[in-house]
């Protein structure tokens, strides 16, 4: 599996990750070595298997949707890069 | 007070015989840290004024009579756990200056318990990586020869507890970053079952895989301080409402009536044959002690790394979205005179100057094995054969008690060794990702030396049966006494 630098720059738009002309070849080199190796994947008949991913019957249930106060809101928003007021500021999305 | 020589146990009953003070303790174990940081940089962070306020506390409780038996206790945190009011930053940049608003689950019942942190500790950055030299902030260098790597991801973790600055740290096991930093420091190290110790608060890698868990200098210190952190968490819903076991009461001298398999896949081309050699000694001692041990087959566990590093990736590419320069962390929004043009650029940006070479690796494999076309020969794949793999487990463990090798294939490597080969440090996983895989518990504890370097073997038992593991695992350590040793500092 050959991953060319058209395919890593769609997959770092997916990703939001900008990388460089050179970050770009030598990650599209190392991954298709990585790809390489899991062609051996291949080679095992899964036909049957159940994807049924609850591992433990160990289930607790859900809690009840009540909301509680955290009491932490100053210290979340110190992290915030840009804010006004208490609101934390972004880019417009339209 | 030579506090590298001290164990959780011996410290215990200095405090408790009030031979030493915590402050004391605390301030020789502070020492210690930073005496030998420039050399070894196992610290990213050491909080004094943190730790002399804890260990206040801590001899408040112990006047008092209320103490537990981790009270005053030296230990650190890798950086992979969230501590309120203090610096987390998973090691990478793009969380330098980051201040977590509350404690990891994990990080809050080790303050009850009244241990003391002295900080947080070096890891390679999101916990990617096999020998810290992944970390944005330098690597960790091996105490027992500092050419060599400590291991990794919880490079830190191991060498703060080998060379005798704490008397136990946490970290995180996803793919073998316990075990292989424990194997390579000559310390003790358990990746508990999936579920056994709460995720809450702590910095996602793979999050069905990650398992927070103790590295100690001993058996029966890991098993105190895995007590201290397992146990359900209606934060955590992957985590076990099973009961936490006595550990201590199921450590014995002998395996007499206990059933272990060698599985013979972990014994083909690949592995060192001075490692295979201490691991062989390692199960005839175990023989010795009264266990009978065969030969097991586990087919399916060549598949074990390529499944792991589809499912790890592609997990961690979902959980790494959220540093996106928006909420917290690294952003250009930050950089004086920088303009985004927009907010698909603030994204790109932020995570591309945050971010370091291996997470953008990993990021991107992930996304691809994600994405649209992809997701069937991939990601649904690699569960699938997961589920093959679990099978032979299962298989396995309705017969036997447990299952032994070798932790890694190599001893300890060179720092920029294999740091240019991605491929080459992943492979070094083969023997600790198949038990992240199934979900069972594994066990590091030291087997010998290669030359100066330690080696660890790996004990692996059934689901939350972390008590044989660790019986195992003290028996074999009483028998051979490794662990005593210590490196020249």
């Amino acid at each position: 599996m050959s991953l060319t630098k058209e395919d890593i720059e769609k997959i770092a738009k997916l990703a939001r990750i900008e990388l460089s002309g050179d970050e770009r070849e030598k990650i599209a080199g190392e991954l298709s070595a990585v790809l390489d190796y899991f062609k051996k994947l291949q080679e095992l008949d899964t036909s049957g298997v159940d994807l049924n991913l609850s591992e433990s019957a160990d289930v607790s249930g859900n809690r009840s949707d009540e909301s509680v106060d955290s009491g932490i809101q100053e210290e979340i928003l110190n992290n915030a890069p840009a804010m006004e007021d208490r609101f934390i500021k972004v880019k417009s999305v339209l | 007070m030579d506090v590298e020589k001290l164990t959780i146990k011996s410290a215990r009953q200095l405090l408790d015989d009030k031979k030493i003070s915590v402050k004391e303790l605390t301030e020789a174990s502070l020492k210690r840290a930073r005496d030998l940081n420039d050399k070894l940089n196992s610290f990213v962070l050491i909080d004094e004024e943190g730790a002399l306020k804890a260990a206040e506390q801590a001899q408040e409780v112990l006047d008092r009579g209320d103490g537990g038996p981790l009270t005053g206790i030296p230990m650190a945190h890798k950086d992979m756990f969230c501590t309120a009011g203090i610096e987390t930053t998973a090691c990478s940049n793009i969380l330098k200056s980051y201040i977590p608003p509350y404690d990891a689950t994990v990080v809050a019942r080790l303050k009850k318990s009244g241990a003391v942190s002295l900080g947080k500790l070096n890891c390679d950055a999101f916990a990617h990586g096999a020998s810290t030299e992944n970390s944005d902030f330098g690597p960790s260098r091996n105490p027992y020869d500092t050419d060599y790597v400590p291991g990794g991801s919880s490079g830190g973790s191991a060498v703060a507890v080998s060379s005798g600055a704490v008397l136990f740290s946490t970290g995180t096991d996803t793919g073998g970053s316990i075990r292989q930093p424990a194997s390579f420091n000559n310390v003790v190290g358990l990746k508990p079952t999936y579920g056994r110790v709460p995720r809450t608060g702590v910095i996602a890698m793979a999050s069905s895989t990650d398992c927070p868990g103790p590295i100690a200098k001993n058996v029966e210190d890991t098993a105190l301080v895995l007590a201290a952190m397992a146990g359900a968490d209606r934060k955590d819903a992957t985590s076990s409402s099973l009961p936490v076991q006595n550990y201590l009461e199921s450590l014995t001298t002998d395996l007499k009536g206990l059933k272990i398999g060698v599985p013979n896949e972990f014994f083909e081309e690949g592995l060192d044959p001075k490692v295979e050699d201490l691991i062989r000694k390692a199960i005839s001692q175990l023989e010795e002690l009264g266990a009978t041990v065969e030969g097991v087959s586990l087919p399916h566990v060549s598949y074990s790394l390529a499944t792991y590093y589809i499912v790890m990736p592609s997990e961690l590419s979902s959980n790494l979205s959220r540093y996106d320069g928006i909420k917290y962390g690294y952003s250009v929004e930050r950089k004086k005179g920088y303009k985004a043009q927009n907010l698909q650029a603030v994204y790109e940006h932020s995570r591309s100057q945050g971010f370091g070479l291996e997470a953008k690796r990993r990021i991107l494999l992930g996304t691809y094995a994600l994405s649209a076309g992809y997701y069937d020969a991939y990601y649904k794949k690699a569960q699938q054969v997961r589920v093959l793999l679990r099978q032979d487990f299962d298989r396995v463990f309705q017969k036997y008690d447990a299952i032994v090798g070798p932790v890694t294939p190599t001893p300890p490597f060179k720092i920029g060794e294999k740091s240019s080969d991605p491929l080459a440090m992943y492979l070094s996983d083969v023997y600790t990702t198949p038990m992240n895989m199934v979900g069972n518990p594994a066990l590091s504890v030291p087997c010998g030396f290669v030359g100066k370097l330690p080696v660890g073997l790996q004990i692996s038992t059934r689901h939350f049966d972390e008590a044989t593991a660790l019986r195992i695992g003290y028996a074999y350590q009483q028998a051979t006494k490794f662990y005593e040793k210590s490196p020249k500092l």
